[in-house]
């Protein structure tokens, strides 16, 4: 980017880059509102470190870079309010396979939805439900007049199903 | 992916894994490679869920791609106001909380609520009603009279063409056409803009029309107003007027209040167009009456507590709780829905493979539950549910089944959201149809059809003993032995019609029974 500002470039890499990186942090983090956080909290130290960020070089990597010692800190604070899941050893354990995945995420999003698209009615409307409206599984069982269990397994296998149609779309884009 | 491995990332997702749990998880994404894949994808998924705008239902294709919370003008905002605060060296926790992401909650962005209307036609295909509320925007009336009360307390009268633009409940801008504003004390400082100047009032009644060629005239009847232009202040008091045209030059005009319609003159056209609309409705209602396409009809024109049933069943209502009320227009009869108690019990026979449901209804409230428009007890195989759905939506569900094991038990066609704040408190014409033949269940509001969707299970519908406005039987035997569904608002008329009507025979409904 010889012509271009580097600043503007800085900014229009980081704002494309704010679902990547929240998809990042929030596997790690496991948690909506933290994960938001810490995308702000990550946000920020890339903005004070502008000047370490050498123009031509990839901004995706080294943001991730950066998101990754943003989650480290975060668990460490988070540890001692409360036991979490993810410690900073698995984070070790798993940056580079959320990395890969993190990298992909734009594509991701758009295989869910058209896998979301293809769904059958019932399931569509179960997915949205759940997913996207947030209902808790009582509230959808109140609703559709079926029993817990019944919602749990149907969910089970529809979120089984989305997976293995967003495994088959992500495997096509990388194949043509 | 393994099942034991789902479900370890089930039980972390629900926040609850065991110590045991948690171990177990942590060995197998430390030996597997796969197992780090899956959960990391899954963990994926649930960003990917999270960042999709909360939707549409039924209407494919999904909810729009755009991200729900980090939309770029969010981002440079941020970041314009994150390098602010390191060039003043202040410390991280103001730019945090600057920055720090809300749950979303439902917002009124109203500013005004139109309060009579006498023959207004407005632009557009929105139609402000009686009652409707407003927020910042465009608001171009055609023809006919319309007054608009600002939050601030600002009430405006627009007569005939104007085209007004809503700033704030305390600010507005006329582009072109005729107004009359009265401001009381509570209200001052409320501020019109015209292409010449800012007028801002200082407690007062006055009228303004912005000509087509840009020049503006104002008038004050009362009190006193000021005039801001670029470089100067006009300061005029009741009685006074001036007249701004496009080219600058001024002139002193007198101020004649019956130039401009005055509040009582809006008042009373606005009851005589009641009246007149009123008359029409119960011209159309009559035409019903030989219709044996209809099933049941019940026009609320009654103040005992039998609600009659007009249409070829007789299917009369019995009124139980429910206050007697006014509908649509001061005359019309109506009934209100309030409590959980109120209901009214009727019991509709037939078998149907096309039917009709259709209801003027004023929603008073949005709970975030159901609410019953006319559930049949219980809900037996073939029986129907029609109901508002916890987001504002339209819902027409159908029994399909009562054996669990075999699948779903029920289908349900949701509209979009359609009840939305702005909506309280305005009466809605609410329609769905089934039709077999066709295979489709439709949705209309207010006589345009809003959505469509294709029958999942064909069978011919009933609805037998049922309540409008409540459920007297729940499921037996199902999750909750008393769900609260009563309906929270008004109904003035419901009919079932054994047929599909089609979209021209709703739209023209609405047209000839719309307040």
């Amino acid at each position: 980017m010889p012509t271009q500002d580097p600043t503007e470039y800085f900014i229009q890499s980081l704002t494309e880059s704010q679902n990547r990186l929240y998809g990042y942090i929030y596997s790690l983090v496991g948690d909506h509102h933290a994960a938001a956080d810490v995308l702000q909290e990550c946000n920020l130290v890339l903005w004070r470190k502008v000047g370490e960020f050498r123009e031509g070089s990839e901004f995706i990597p080294w943001a991730f870079g950066i998101a990754r010692f943003q989650v480290m800190a975060h668990l460490r604070d988070a540890r001692r309010k409360q036991a979490r899941f993810v410690e900073a050893d698995l984070v070790e354990l798993l940056h580079e396979e959320v990395e890969a995945q993190a990298g992909q995420f734009e594509e991701m999003r758009a295989a869910l939805r058209q896998c979301v698209g293809k769904l059958a009615p019932n399931s569509r409307e179960l997915v949205e439900s759940r997913y996207f409206r947030k209902l808790a599984i009582q509230a959808i069982a109140d609703e559709t007049e079926r029993n817990l269990s019944a919602v749990k397994v149907a969910l089970m296998r529809v979120r089984q199903a989305l997976r293995e149609c967003i495994e088959r779309q992500l495997a096509k884009e990388s194949a043509v | 992916m393994n099942d034991e491995l789902l479900e370890l990332i089930d039980a972390h997702r629900d926040g609850g894994l065991t110590v045991g749990q948690h171990a177990r998880l942590k060995e197998l994404l430390t030996n597997d490679p796969a197992a780090r894949r899956d959960f990391v994808r899954e963990q994926m998924l649930e960003a990917a869920f999270e960042l999709e705008t909360p939707g549409n239902l039924d209407v494919p294709p999904l909810p729009r791609p755009a991200p729900r919370r980090f939309l770029v003008a969010q981002v440079l905002r941020w970041a314009a106001a994150a390098v602010v605060i390191f060039s003043v060296g202040l410390g991280l926790g103001g730019a945090l909380n600057s920055g720090v992401v809300t749950e979303e909650e439902p917002l009124d962005d109203g500013i005004a609520l139109l309060t009579q209307s006498a023959d207004a036609v407005w632009k557009g295909h929105w139609q402000p009603r009686e009652g409707s509320i407003l927020s910042a925007g465009r608001l171009e009336l055609e023809s006919g009279l319309a007054q608009i009360e600002f939050y601030s307390g600002a009430r405006l009268i627009l007569d005939g063409e104007v085209d007004l633009e809503l700033v704030s409940a305390n600010q507005a801008v006329c582009h072109s056409g005729r107004l009359r504003a009265l401001v009381p004390p509570q209200a001052r400082g409320f501020s019109v803009m015209s292409p010449q100047f800012k007028l801002v009032d200082l407690g007062t009644e006055f009228g303004m029309e912005v000509a087509g060629n840009g020049g503006s005239k104002v008038q004050v009847f009362d009190g006193e107003v000021e005039l801001h232009s670029s470089d100067q202040v006009h300061r005029l008091l009741g009685g006074a007027g001036l007249s701004w045209a496009s080219s600058g030059e001024k002139a002193d005009i007198p101020a004649d209040p019956k130039s401009f319609p005055s509040f009582d003159d809006v008042r009373d056209r606005t009851q005589q167009r009641a009246m007149q609309r009123y008359t029409s409705w119960q011209n159309w209602s009559q035409s019903l009456a030989d219709d044996s396409r209809i099933a049941a009809r019940y026009d609320y024109e009654t103040d005992t507590h039998v609600l009659t049933d007009s249409g070829s069943s007789h299917s009369d209502g019995l009124i139980i709780g429910c206050e007697h009320t006014n509908g649509r227009w001061a005359d019309k009869g109506a009934l209100e829905f309030k409590r959980p108690s109120d209901r009214v019990r009727l019991d509709i026979p037939g078998s149907y493979d096309e039917l009709t449901l259709m209801a003027w209804i004023r929603v008073d409230s949005l709970p975030t539950r159901r609410q019953a428009l006319l559930l049949t007890d219980e809900y037996q195989m073939g029986r129907v549910h029609w109901q508002i759905g916890p987001e504002g939506e339209l819902r027409f569900g159908t029994r399909t089944g009562t054996e669990r094991k075999k699948g779903p038990t029920s289908s349900g066609y949701a509209s979009p959201v359609l009840f939305t704040p702005h909506r309280i408190g305005v009466w809605s014409l609410v329609c769905s149809t089934y039709d077999r033949k066709a295979g489709v269940v439709r949705h209309f509001f207010n006589g345009r059809e809003v959505s469509q969707h294709g029958i999942v299970f064909d069978q011919p519908l009933q609805i037998g003993a049922a309540d409008i406005g409540n459920w007297s039987k729940p499921l037996e035997g199902g999750p909750r032995s008393n769900p609260v569904r009563n309906f929270v608002g008004r109904i003035d008329e419901l009919t079932v019609w054994s047929v599909a009507l089609t979209a021209e025979e709703i739209m023209k409904t609405y047209q000839s029974t719309h307040p």
